[in-house]
This record gives structure tokens, C-alpha cells and sequence, in this order.
């Protein structure tokens, strides 16, 4: 039997949560849990179930299997409950064009319940947003700022962000990562779906990646790291020695002139031994990149759409 | 080793031409408005028919007729509501007076409808950027949707007119061809008249809502003019300050003249050249400068219900004043209209089958049935405040508007239950406001209706719009989408039916069918409060499914 101090250090948590529509898979048999106060991000190709999975645990659709919970609720059950505890920013709001800014934060105030007046002040300086021009003349970005400022100054227990800096530039992007660590500091859980790779690498404490309706892989970055492969560079005075590609574990052998560039998974002593039979003139190992481990998850085959790799 | 092959498709470019890109958003355009144009052409094709038909049937012999359409050419009240006669008693007279004064309305609201659409609502929808991104300038592009208006007025005409000719070639009717195609000219003049006062709007005013606004204003003026002028013998000159009156002067059945078509062109051209024109701005800009910023007013944002009215008060105020207004015109005109009523028998057929119930009273109560009749278009009017309302409550969950509020601490429930109530309040006060004014301005004529009977009649008139709310909430529940289809489908359809079984016999269980058909025609006849009471509760069942399906259902965006 689940403990009440489990429930309580689970943020999110889903079982076999699925959405079909119809014939097409939105998302099937989600089982995912975010502790309270971490940040976890939500990583996906477009389509992949990220928005659905968001508004099933809104509950602003219903799943076809399965069920999600928030803080111990049930998201179809207690919603007013469960919206009490969290704050959401979509992509892209439709937000009323006839009313200020200052107009939109408070009806979205009034409609979350509470707010942190200050907090939503230090936010408008933060974000160097002005608030009483009328919501039609805003940009994209600026009608982002928003949802931002609206969403983090409500103090929500759980924030969940869809692609929250689409249309903010690179300064307020910093803003909104400062927040962010700010909202965990605080105690506040984040759950971050994003393109944007760098920023969920240098936010997110786990990341779950999501494939055509599934869950892919989540961990630590470094847990998946360590079951990624690691990217070896050499040059060599003369043509780089053509065994590399039968040594077990190396893939993804690109030779360009004297240089050589390859990916090893597992133990790297049989490659090693390959290039320093070679003398090499330099060698170079690094661990992958958050976008190089989404790549090699999706395969380059899924990533370009107008090539192909042999 | 690895090699990366490249699909000959990223080197080797084969771009497909594409004709004349400028014109893409004509083409675009008016492939929607074509659409459309070409329904609404029919509908009028078909109304034409009803009133040949009509023509024949509403009196049991030539002299009756004769009688019949004697006194409504000289009754002041249905030429405010339809327009001067000429040759009345003529077939040609007849259709001319009342199709024209029907149709010229709904071509009327249907162009400045589809060029604030086309025009401000594309742009505030942020699609005319993308267009704009083309091949195009902003000027261009304006005059490229302009000639998609044209082509949809054009599609109207051509049904039109083949209909009209069709039913004219009847041996029972005789109207000639180009007395059928002058006639459908006279249909769309209206439209293409008022598609392009919608589309200097959409040039003058900073969003749809306030360019169809500004439209609907200049419309009413117009139609108030024309109704003042034709109902009003010292003032008959106003009949020429308006569009609609122009339009009417053209009486295409019954001597037409055409000259009537210069003042219609010469603002129609007028508008359309001032639209290219206004239309080398700055995107998202208007004429009428709204500012760009304002001190923040927080009152009405606390609920979700006094945020609707918020959002939509200058639309109701607009409604309440248009019941006002037309119930204080048509109340003046009680007295004189229901002495012409009186004398006559056989108005029933006229008015369509609605009145049946009133044909026994005709000779005693000619004022009451006038008012009758004026509750009876109050009544459509009210179902189509809500038809409009319930089009909105659809949009802002197709939209996404309603997902900023649902995913705080507002239930759905919350939420569609002050919409609802605020529409059901609307409807309310329409109706009262409606018997109030239109017993005051009776009441200045001692016309003898009670302040009693009025309200009552304001209050039965609101009926079917509240069916036609449950109606609406049901189909929000069950089938979201076709929301708005549903509730405009049924007031249309209770207005062919009510216009075809004047002139046909219609089967009764198709008649059943109508929202307007078992109200009694409240002041003619007493109120029957045993349907009314039936409507409500058929549509407060119609809503509590409704409203119980829509909490549990997904939300479904555009």
C-alpha cells in the first residue's frame, strides 16, 4: 500500500496513462513519476505526445487508458483540486487582444486564486514587460511573457511549461531560467517540455524523452551518458587506419582526410589499441551532448527528414 | 566507413509555378465566399417561389385578394417592415414588395458579415501576414479579396436569377427573363452594397467585432431610414438617404428603374477604391486609432461570468438598444396599422401559418396582431442573439481562450453555467425591453394594448430562444463543432418552414419541427403558458445534458 509520504513526494505520476484518437496513438502507456521539487524535462520530436500527455494531465482531455495523478489527485477527478496546485504555460496562448497586460495578469489571478503581488512585480521588472499596452500590439514573445509572469507569480506547487521560450530572445530566455532554479529552490516542482536542448540540459535534474506516443528513456543526464556512446576525434599524419569499423562497440565512422571522427559504446580498450597502433597526432574523447543523445535515441534516419544515412 | 547519401530532391530543385501568385487571396476568397453566396442564392430562389406561390393562395378569390392587398398597401406599419408598394395587386407588385424587402435584409447582413470576416477578421487572425509575406502588397491583397466578394455577389446573382427566371417561367406566374434577372440585380445590390461598407470598416476599425459593428450600425441606420420614410408620408424623402432605399426604388418587377443602380454603384465603387486605399497602413493598424495602451480597469475580472459580460457588452448593449428602438417605431404604428388590419379577413395566409390562431380575432384586435407580428420578428431576432452567442461560446473553446481559465481553479461547470445564464439574462432582456418599448410608443397613440399583454408578449417571445439555448448547450456537449450550425441551422429552418407552409401545405409533423410554429402569437392571442413553460423546460433538460457532457468530454480547438 502507497504511504502518504510518498504521495506527497510525488508530483506527478502516471499509469499506462494512453490517448488514442481514433486509429492515431497520441501517447500509450505513459508510466512516468516526477518527484516534488525537481525539475524534469520533457524532450520530443514534433507529434511525438508531448502536448498530449500536458493536456491529459490537465485534464483538459480525457485518457483513453490509463489515469494521472498530481500531488496524490486524480487530474480527471479533482481537477478544480489539482488546478489549484499548478500553473501552466502553453506554447502559445490565445490571450484577449482588447485587454491590457496589467487586465490579462489579474484575470488570470483572479481565475488561479491567489498570487504573489511582489513576486508578479519583481517578474514584470525581470522580464522587462509593460504591462499597459493592450494585448493585440504585444509580439508573440511579449504575449509569452505572460503566461510567464502569470504562471510563476501564482507560486504553484507544480509548474508545467510547454515550450515556454518559443519567441522570447536570448536575454529573456536567461530570465526565464533564472526563474526556473528560482521556482526549485523554492521547492517548486517543474515539468519542462522543450526543443530547446541546451535549456533543458543546463535546467532539468532528469529528462524523459518521448517517441512516437512512448516513453523513450528518462534519467539523470549523466545516467544516460553512461549508457550512451562516447564520441572519440583523432588525426593522424596519414590516412587513419580503416580497422576501426570492426572494432566491437565503434559506429558511426566518419573519415574526412586524416581525420577521424567515431562513437563507441561500452569499453573503448579495443579502439584505443586500433588508433595508437596508428600514431595518432591528437585524440580527443568527450561524453555526448543532450542533443547528441536525443539524436542518437530518434536515429539520424528519423531526424533528416531529406537524406538518408547509410 | 559511413557516407551520407543526399536525396536528389534537396539538389535538385523542380518548383512547380504556380499562375499569377497575386491573385491567391481573390482565389482564396472567393472560393470561400462563393460557397456561401451561392447558398444564399438559392434561398432566396426559393423564396421567390413561396411568394408566387403565396400570391395565389392567399385569398380564396381574385376580389378577396384584391382587398387583402389593397389594404396592405396602404398599411404603414408592414411598409416600415417590408417596404412601399407598387402594383400590389399585380403578382409582379407582390413578389417585388416582399421579396425584395426579405431578401435585400439577409444579402444585406450576409455581405458586410463575409467582407469583415475576409478582410479584418483574416488579419486580426493573423493569417494576412503570411499572405502578405507573398507575392502580394498589403493594397493588392485588399483589392484581391474584393474581387473574391465580387465573385461570391456575382455565384448569389447567378442562382438567383436562374431560379427566379425558372420560377418565372412558370404559365401561373409570368415574370419575363430580364425582369427576373433585374430582380436578383436588386438582390445582390444589397449585398455587394453592404460588403463594401464592411470593408471600409474593416480598413476604419482595429477588430472584427468593432468593423461588424460599425457595419451593423450603418445597416440599422439605413433600414430605420427606409422603414421611417416608407411608413411616413411627410418624410418620405429619408426613404432616399439610405442604401436600402435605393435598392427598393428599383422595383425590378414592376416597371424597374435602373437608374436607381448609379447611387448603389457609385458607393459601392466609392467604398471599394476608399478600402484599397486605406489599406496602405501599417499591419494590425487602423484608421480609428484605438490606443495602444491603457490604465488597467480590474472591475468585471473576477468571475468568469462577469468577464463574458465584460467582453461582450457593447454587443449587448447593442441588441437592448435595437429592441428599444425597433419596438418604439413599431409601437408608434400600432393604432394606425391595426385599424388597416381590421378590415381585413384574410391576413392569416400573409403573415404566414404562425398566425393561425389569431385568425378569429382579426376584426377585433387589428392592432394586436400587428404587434403579434412585430413579437414574432422580435422573437427570431432574440434566437439569433443567441445563435450568435452560442457561435461565441463555441469559439472561445475552439480558439483556446476558454483553456486559460479551465486550467486554474474554474470548472467547466462554472464556466458554461455563467455564459449560459448570461445569454438566458440577455434573451430575457430583450424580450422585456422589446414589450416595454413597443407598449410605451402604443401607449402615446392610445392604442388601447395594456402594459400588461406587452410584457407578457416580450415574455413569450423569449421562449424559443431559450429552447434553442438548451438546444445550443447540448450540441456544445455532444458535438462541438457543429454548435453554431445547429443553432443558426434551426432558426433557419423555422423560418422556411413558417415560409413555406404559408404558401404550401406542409405535413404538420415537419411543421412540429419548428421552434416558431405552437407559440401563440402573443398579443393577438393570450400567451399559451402551458408551451412556454414546456420550451423552458425542454431546454433547461436540453442544457443540463448538455452542460453534463461538456464536463466530461475533451475540449476540441479549431
Amino acid at each position: 500500500m502507497e504511504t502518504s509520504a510518498r504521495k506527497a513526494n510525488t508530483a506527478v505520476r502516471t499509469e499506462h496513462l494512453s490517448k488514442h484518437y481514433g486509429a492515431v496513438i497520441g501517447l500509450e502507456d505513459l508510466n512516468l513519476e516526477v518527484n516534488a521539487g525537481e525539475v524534469v524535462g520533457y524532450l520530443g520530436p514534433n507529434g511525438a505526445g508531448k502536448t498530449t500527455t500536458i493536456r491529459l494531465l490537465l485534464g483538459l482531455i480525457k485518457p483513453t487508458f490509463g489515469r494521472a495523478e498530481i500531488f496524490g489527485m486524480d487530474v480527471q477527478r479533482d481537477k478544480i483540486a489539482v488546478h489549484a496546485e499548478i500553473a501552466y504555460v502553453p506554447g502559445e496562448a490565445t490571450l484577449w487582444p482588447s485587454l491590457t497586460g496589467a487586465e490579462t495578469l489579474h484575470l488570470l489571478a483572479s481565475m488561479h486564486g491567489e498570487t504573489d503581488v511582489a513576486y508578479r512585480d519583481l517578474l514584470i521588472k525581470r522580464f522587462d514587460f509593460d504591462t499597459s499596452r493592450k494585448v493585440r500590439t504585444y509580439s508573440k514573445g511579449n504575449r509569452q511573457k505572460i503566461n510567464l509572469i502569470a504562471a510563476l507569480a501564482c507560486r504553484a506547487r507544480l509548474l508545467i511549461f510547454d515550450e515556454p521560450t518559443a519567441g522570447l530572445d536570448p536575454l529573456m530566455e536567461q530570465a526565464f531560467r533564472e526563474s526556473v532554479l528560482e521556482a526549485r529552490d523554492n521547492g517548486q516542482t517543474v515539468f519542462l517540455s522543450s526543443h530547446v536542448l541546451s535549456e533543458a540540459e543546463a535546467l532539468c535534474d532528469r529528462i524523459a524523452i518521448v517517441r512516437a506516443g512512448r516513453l523513450a528513456e528518462i534519467g539523470t543526464l549523466a545516467q544516460m551518458r553512461q549508457l550512451s556512446a562516447v564520441t572519440v576525434e583523432a588525426s593522424f599524419p596519414g590516412p587513419p587506419p580503416s580497422a576501426v569499423d570492426r572494432v566491437p562497440g565503434v559506429s558511426a565512422v566518419q573519415v574526412a582526410g586524416h581525420h577521424l571522427t567515431c562513437q563507441v559504446r561500452g569499453s573503448i580498450d579495443g579502439l584505443l589499441t586500433v588508433l595508437a597502433a596508428a600514431h595518432p597526432e591528437t585524440l580527443l574523447s568527450r561524453e555526448p551532448s543532450l542533443e547528441e543523445l536525443f539524436l542518437s535515441i530518434y536515429g539520424e534516419q528519423e531526424h533528416r527528414n531529406n537524406g538518408a544515412v547509410s | 566507413m559511413t557516407s551520407i547519401k543526399v536525396a536528389d530532391a534537396a539538389i535538385s530543385p523542380q518548383l512547380t509555378s504556380y499562375a499569377r501568385p497575386q491573385l491567391a487571396t481573390a482565389r482564396f476568397t472567393g472560393r470561400r465566399i462563393m460557397r456561401t453566396g451561392a447558398l444564399w442564392g438559392l434561398v432566396f430562389g426559393i423564396y421567390v417561389y413561396d411568394n408566387a406561390v403565396a400570391y395565389h393562395t392567399i385569398a380564396a378569390s381574385a376580389a378577396q385578394r384584391e382587398r387583402l392587398l389593397a389594404t396592405m398597401a396602404s398599411n404603414a406599419g408592414l411598409k416600415a417592415l417590408l417596404g412601399d408598394t407598387r402594383r400590389i395587386t399585380t403578382l409582379g407588385g407582390f413578389t417585388d414588395w416582399r421579396a425584395i424587402g426579405v431578401t435585400t435584409l439577409v444579402a444585406s447582413i450576409w455581405g458586410l458579415l463575409a467582407a469583415t470576416k475576409a478582410l479584418r477578421g483574416e488579419e486580426s487572425a493573423g493569417r494576412w501576414e503570411v499572405i502578405l509575406a507573398g507575392q502580394t502588397t498589403q493594397r493588392r491583397a485588399t483589392a484581391g479579396v474584393l474581387a473574391g466578394l465580387g465573385a461570391g455577389v456575382l455565384i448569389m446573382y447567378v442562382v438567383t436569377a436562374l431560379l427566379t427566371i425558372a420560377v418565372g417561367a412558370r404559365p401561373s406566374v409570368g415574370i419575363g427573363p430580364g425582369a427576373s434577372m433585374f430582380f436578383a440585380v436588386a438582390v445582390v445590390a444589397a449585398a455587394a452594397t453592404f460588403a463594401a461598407i464592411g470593408a471600409v470598416a474593416s480598413e476604419l476599425m482595429p477588430t472584427r467585432s468593432r468593423a461588424a459593428g460599425l457595419s451593423a450600425a450603418v445597416f440599422g441606420t439605413a433600414f430605420m431610414l427606409r422603414a421611417l420614410g416608407d411608413s411616413t408620408s411627410s418624410a418620405h424623402w429619408l426613404v432616399y438617404a439610405s442604401p436600402l432605399g435605393w435598392v427598393e426604388q428599383l422595383h425590378p418587377l414592376t416597371g424597374a428603374q435602373p437608374l436607381w443602380l448609379l447611387p448603389i454603384a457609385g458607393l459601392v465603387a466609392t467604398c471599394g477604391v476608399a478600402t484599397v486605399l486605406l489599406a496602405d497602413r501599417d499591419l494590425g493598424a487602423s484608421m480609428l486609432a484605438d490606443s495602444a495602451t491603457a490604465q488597467a480597469r480590474t472591475a468585471m475580472l473576477g468571475s468568469p461570468a462577469l468577464f463574458a459580460l465584460r467582453m461582450s457588452r457593447a454587443l449587448i448593449a447593442s441588441w437592448l438598444a435595437a429592441a428599444v428602438v425597433a419596438g418604439l417605431l413599431y409601437g408608434s404604428l400600432a393604432k394606425s396599422t391595426g385599424r388597416a388590419f381590421a378590415s381585413s379577413g384574410s391576413l392569416r395566409r400573409f403573415t404566414g401559418t404562425l398566425t393561425h390562431v389569431a385568425q378569429h380575432q382579426l376584426q377585433l384586435a387589428g392592432t394586436r396582431v400587428f404587434a403579434g407580428v412585430v413579437f414574432l420578428i422580435l422573437m427570431t431576432l432574440i434566437m439569433a442573439f443567441v445563435a450568435s452567442a452560442m457561435g461565441q461560446v463555441r469559439e472561445d473553446e475552439a480558439e483556446g481562450y476558454l483553456d486559460n481559465l479551465i486550467v486554474r481553479t474554474v470548472s467547466r461547470q462554472r464556466w458554461l453555467a455563467g455564459r449560459a445564464g448570461l445569454i438566458l439574462a440577455v434573451l430575457a432582456a430583450v424580450g422585456m425591453l422589446g414589450g416595454l418599448a413597443f407598449w410605451a410608443a402604443a401607449a402615446s397613440q392610445h392604442a388601447g394594448l395594456t402594459f400588461r399583454e406587452l410584457l407578457f408578449a416580450g415574455t413569450n417571445s423569449t421562449a424559443p430562444a431559450a429552447l434553442l439555448l438548451g438546444i445550443g448547450v447540448l450540441t456544445l456537449g455532444f458535438v462541438p463543432r457543429l454548435t453554431s450550425v445547429a443553432c443558426w441551422g434551426l432558426l433557419a429552418w423555422g423560418f422556411l418552414l413558417d415560409m413555406l407552409g404559408s404558401a404550401i401545405k406542409v405535413n404538420h409533423w415537419v411543421m412540429d419541427t419548428s421552434l416558431l410554429y405552437h407559440l401563440a402569437l402573443a398579443p393577438a392571442v393570450n400567451p399559451d403558458w402551458e408551451i412556454v413553460g414546456i420550451y423552458v423546460a425542454i431546454g433547461c433538460a436540453a442544457a443540463l445534458l448538455g452542460g453534463w457532457q461538456f464536463t466530461r468530454r475533451d475540449l476540441q480547438s479549431s
